[in-house]
């Protein structure tokens, strides 16, 4: 642990009364979704996430914790939350549960990556499948339709211009 | 297409219908798989909870906050600073292999694991253990916690005994929760009867734990 760690301000049986804790969820529980869905890509792995997250963090928390406390905490325990899920699911060595690393609400998290700069360095074809697959939410055959290529063309380029984009130079082979 | 591809197709078809991915090991896929994620929650209106939700959960919470669902006999509080290491209450119950006993409450048939043809693997390091905390371990096989029960060190199993799902530690409430159907276990593994899960529900195996010089080892079953 580092030396500058500031010490949480987070306890149990806070005693926080059912108003003030039904105003820190409401007040957070848009942005700690958003955050979720993020990292997770999909709506019943979102809920699932920051349902769990909120049955745990919020007995914790104090009244008179910042917003800015608040929500490192909230997205700490997220973190941790997914990445069990991820262990379980993926077989992926996530983030042990460990309490002082659920705690240290100030550990460095990656920052959002810049979605817009992402598309915009890779070439046209590339840019253009991922947007109309991603952003506009275009199926394989409109996505193929727009672009006037072939429908099997159309789900090679997608994976190539997502693994260009997530910055894999090799195609796997397995 | 390759194994790979398929695998990486039948992951971003997933999201884009906002559904759970496949499981399985993304491989050398793991950035395209979470920058799809990313580039799924850019879709405009995607990543907003719904009334619906927001509101189910409130109600669960309030729940939860209404009736604690553990009464804990000694609660201790645990402040996440320096100084914890220092508490006292570690290594008591070390040097002897212990072969915990099964848990003579809850009537279940959980026992100890004790593997057929097991290996002592080590899953963490004796100063790593404190009070209060838990350190998650998987080991032949063996989805476990390792903690410090009554200045013992002590592991047991992670697998919820009503549907299989993998345990949360709740240290705050020295607990043990069920993310599926919030089914809760003391530190000792005793499950709490009552809730949405079967009243079946049996104690949580304990595993054989020992330390050798500074590493913590668990007994589990020999894996290839």
């Amino acid at each position: 642990m580092g030396d500058v760690t500031p010490p949480l301000r987070v306890v149990e049986d806070a005693g926080t009364s059912p108003a003030d804790w039904e105003a820190v969820y409401r007040s957070h529980v848009a942005a700690l979704y958003r955050y979720v869905y993020a990292r997770t890509g999909n709506k019943p792995d979102a809920e699932d996430v920051t349902s769990t997250t909120f049955m745990r963090a919020l007995p914790r928390l104090r009244p008179d914790v910042s917003d800015g406390e608040i929500r490192a905490y909230l997205r700490t325990t997220a973190r941790t939350v997914m990445a069990d899920m991820w262990h379980d699911r993926r077989g992926v060595a996530g983030t042990p549960i460990d309490e002082e690393n659920i705690a240290n609400a100030w550990a460095p998290e990656p920052t959002n990556r810049d979605v817009d700069g992402i598309l915009t360095a890779l070439p046209p074809n590339y840019r253009q499948v991922l947007e109309l697959r991603f952003l506009r939410g275009y199926s394989i055959k409109e996505t193929a339709a727009a672009m006037s290529i072939s429908v099997s063309n159309a789900k090679v380029m997608q994976l190539r211009a997502l693994r260009r984009a997530a910055g894999q130079s090799e195609v796997p082979a397995s | 297409m390759t194994r790979a591809d398929r695998r990486l197709e039948r992951h971003i078809e997933a999201l884009l219908k906002d559904r759970r991915p496949p499981r399985g090991d993304p491989g050398e896929d793991l950035p395209a798989m979470q920058l799809a994620a990313e580039l799924h929650a850019a879709h405009p209106g995607s990543a907003e909870p719904s009334p619906e939700f927001v509101d189910a959960l409130a109600r669960k919470l309030r729940q939860q906050h209404d009736e604690p669902p553990v009464p804990m006999p000694q609660r201790r509080r645990f402040l996440a600073a320096a100084g914890l290491a220092a508490a006292a209450g570690v290594g008591a119950g070390f040097g002897v292999e212990r072969l915990r006993e099964a848990l003579a409450e809850g009537g279940g048939s959980s026992g100890p694991i004790v593997p057929a043809d097991g290996n002592w693997v080590a899953v963490a390091k004796l100063a790593d253990i404190k009070p209060g905390g838990f350190q998650r371990f998987s080991a032949g096989g063996v989805e476990g916690f390792v903690y410090t029960l009554n200045g013992q060190v002590q592991a047991i199993s992670a697998v919820c005994t009503d549907q299989g799902c993998i345990l949360m530690a709740d240290a705050a409430h020295n607990r043990f929760v069920c993310p599926c159907h919030y089914a809760t276990f003391s530190l000792d593994g005793t499950p709490h009867k009552g809730g949405s899960y079967s009243d079946k529900i049996t104690p949580l195996p304990t595993v054989s734990v020992r330390a050798t010089g500074e590493d913590i080892e668990v007994l589990v079953p020999k894996t290839v």
